[in-house]
């Protein structure tokens, strides 16, 4: 268990160490949520009793309170240990060592590289296929959220497992703030390699040659960092999202795994009926009001070890047969982490649009030199319309032959500007529905030409290039403003699923063809079978 | 417009239990809190269930004179910090529960006289 959670608490560390507001910390061992509670209980009667302070050291209304203080005691430790062997199972799941006889692995993995592929496993990150490319994406939040709800971390607004360490959602949605997107080309010609011969002796039958390969796993990889985040939902937002989603769970946490959970909490707070637990309450409250408010978390505390005497009474009954209270409210305690990041999830996914985003692009196009776009993104809601502005430099990564005219490190400028309105934001509902209408501007000032890389006799795919010398190896274009103007608009009638979004799209040239104005008209058409049968749940 | 209410609160001696009068009761949720409907739920103490509606921040069901009824709560904040009083939705309401970040799932014991 200890090297399981040691790795979490290197990994916390990694995460904090780029997190701008990184909170890990524990009081006594346990989370901030309680101690803070019992406070605001006392400041609000002005240190007397109340019927919060008497509902606090209840399971029925005080349960996570209750679980935290009983964790606090020395075995409760042992309570974890049969989930402390499943994470390290699962740790060790993602492959032994090198050298071990059994490995696929050249290299033995680096913890960060276990936890990632834990993470992966368990949701940390996405992996999409399309055709040959391979993409990964994620945000670095979404390790912690995973290692969150498998029990590896606790959620500082929840319940402290015994020798954890404790992730706040504020971390968590910081980090998030940081996202990034690689992309995999897994294709056979990934990688070519091309020869070239170094001698014109003829009649030979060996002739030496040189040979150049072209390497393009790495097709695409981009970060981006949320400068500026949109507004967060405010409870009118968040209620009314709660409306729509019916009796589906906040927090994604299985419905089976929920239930659990609550018939364990059930059980438990039919402990407050006890003579023992009762009589426990009384004196809890009598000495959190005897130490006054600076010294009542301590007094609770320090009530942590006849409490468990007390519960240790509880006899069998009908609907909770004989069992372990302390492992039964483990379990429970794991689900209030996992519920807690999960709707921490659910709550910032109602959060407005990013106001301000910067985003880095390394682009490996096949066939072309390899570049880099660094670009700021601004959007602002205004009512039904939706505005976003672009702007973009971008370099290539070496410098461009000086054979090439007019070539430099720079490659181009870009700006770009949509204009977006939303139909559904009318007063008054219309045949439109959620349809939205958009325009967009984008405008590509070439300060350097576009260059193809070929190879003689295997001149780049698509392209068909007479006259090329047998010496050359790169090729270009003219170079100049690339505009193009798009006019977009999505028909989106009601809630029947249907979309059919129809595009014409205008540029005066593209980046190898010039002085050839383009006309591009699409039309497409998608139907979300959900709400076909979404009343069939 | 809120009619009289049905129920009284807690008492320090009795903190769990609601005493309440036959009828709808109709229950409101103030604050930064919302209901988590898949955990929410209305039980007789011998495990009947009840009908009962609940939106993200109202929960309403009819107590039946000389029944007692578990409400059942799971519930979430918009905040860590978030708090919320659960209300009879009526004139004059007094608080019956608080709930918190401390309290991911309450239970609250109403007897219907």
């Amino acid at each position: 268990m200890r090297s399981s959670m040691n790795l979490a608490a290197l990994l916390l560390v990694c995460l904090c160490s780029v997190a701008p507001a990184c909170e890990a910390q524990t009081t006594h061992g346990i989370t901030d949520a309680c101690p803070s509670q019992l406070k605001r209980i006392l400041a609000a009667s002005a240190g007397k009793d109340s019927a919060a302070l008497e509902q606090f050291v209840t399971f029925s209304q005080g349960l996570d309170c209750m679980t935290t203080l009983l964790l606090t005691q020395g075995s409760g430790v042992e309570l974890l240990i049969d989930h402390a062997a499943a994470v390290r199972a699962a740790l060790q799941q993602n492959g032994t060592s090198t050298g071990s006889g059994n490995t696929t692995n050249l290299v033995s993995k680096g913890a960060t590289a276990q936890v990632l592929s834990l993470a992966s496993e368990y949701g940390g990150m996405t992996e999409a296929t399309s055709g040959q490319t391979v993409t990964l994406s994620g945000s670095l939040g979404g390790v912690p959220t995973a290692l969150t709800k498998n029990g590896i971390l606790s959620n500082c607004a929840g319940i402290n497992l015994p020798e954890s360490v404790c992730i706040s959602n504020k971390t968590v949605n910081n980090l998030n703030r940081i996202s990034y997107s690689v992309g995999f080309n897994t294709s056979s010609t990934s990688q070519t390699v091309a020869g070239m011969t170094t001698s014109s002796t003829t009649g030979s039958t060996a002739v030496p040659a040189t040979f150049t390969a072209s390497t393009n796993t790495v097709s695409s990889a981009t970060a981006k960092f949320v400068i500026l985040r949109g507004a967060a939902a405010t409870i009118t937002d968040t209620v009314t999202a709660v409306n729509k989603l019916g009796p589906t769970s906040l927090s994604g946490v299985p419905a089976a795994e929920q239930a659990t959970a609550l018939g364990y909490a059930r059980c438990a707070m039919n402990d407050d009926t006890l003579p023992a637990v009762v009589a426990w309450r009384t004196a809890t409250v009598a000495k959190m009001l005897a130490a006054g408010p600076d010294g009542a978390v301590q007094a609770w505390l320090q009530q942590a070890e006849a409490l468990m005497s007390a519960t240790r009474t509880a006899p069998a009954s009908t609907t909770c047969p004989p069992a372990d209270l302390l492992k039964e409210l483990g379990d429970y305690a794991l689900f209030v982490n996992g519920y807690k990041t999960g709707v921490n999830g659910y709550v910032e996914s109602l959060r407005k649009a990013p106001l301000l985003t910067f985003e880095y692009d390394l682009n490996r196009p096949a066939s072309q030199p390899t570049n880099s776009t660094f670009r700021l993104v601004g959007q602002t809601v205004l009512g039904g319309w939706t505005l976003t502005f672009n702007g973009a430099g971008s370099i290539y990564n070496s410098t461009p032959s000086s054979a090439i005219p007019g070539s430099s490190l720079m490659r181009d400028f870009q700006i770009a500007g949509e204009a977006s309105y939303d139909f559904s934001k009318m007063k008054k509902s219309t045949i439109l529905g959620h349809s939205t209408a958009s325009a967009a501007y984008y405008l590509q000032d070439q300060t350097s030409p576009a260059i193809l890389n070929v190879t003689p006799g295997q001149p780049a795919s698509g392209v068909t290039i007479t006259g090329l010398p047998s010496t050359a190896t790169q090729v270009y274009a003219q170079k100049g403003n690339i505009d193009i103007v798009q006019g977009k608009f999505t028909y989106s009638p009601g809630t029947s699923g249907l979309t059919v979004p129809v595009s014409f799209t205008w540029s005066n040239r593209t980046e190898l063809v010039s002085n050839n104005p383009l006309w591009r008209g699409q039309v497409g058409i998608s139907y979300n079978f959900d709400s076909l049968f979404g009343g069939a749940k | 417009m809120a009619g009289p209410c049905l129920t009284t609160a807690p008492t320090l001696a009795d903190p769990l239990t609601v005493n309440a009068k036959p009828g709808q009761i109709n229950l409101k949720l103030t604050g930064t809190v919302v209901f988590d409907p898949s955990g929410t739920d209305v039980i007789t103490t011998s495990g009947a269930k009840v009908s009962f509606t609940c939106s993200a921040q109202t929960l309403s069901f009819t107590g039946v004179s000389g029944t007692s009824y578990y409400v059942e709560m799971l519930h979430a904040g918009t905040m860590a910090t978030s708090t919320g009083d659960l209300q009879e939705d009526c004139a004059g309401a007094v608080t019956l529960a608080t709930l918190s970040p401390a309290n991911t799932f309450s239970r609250l014991l109403v007897v219907v006289a």
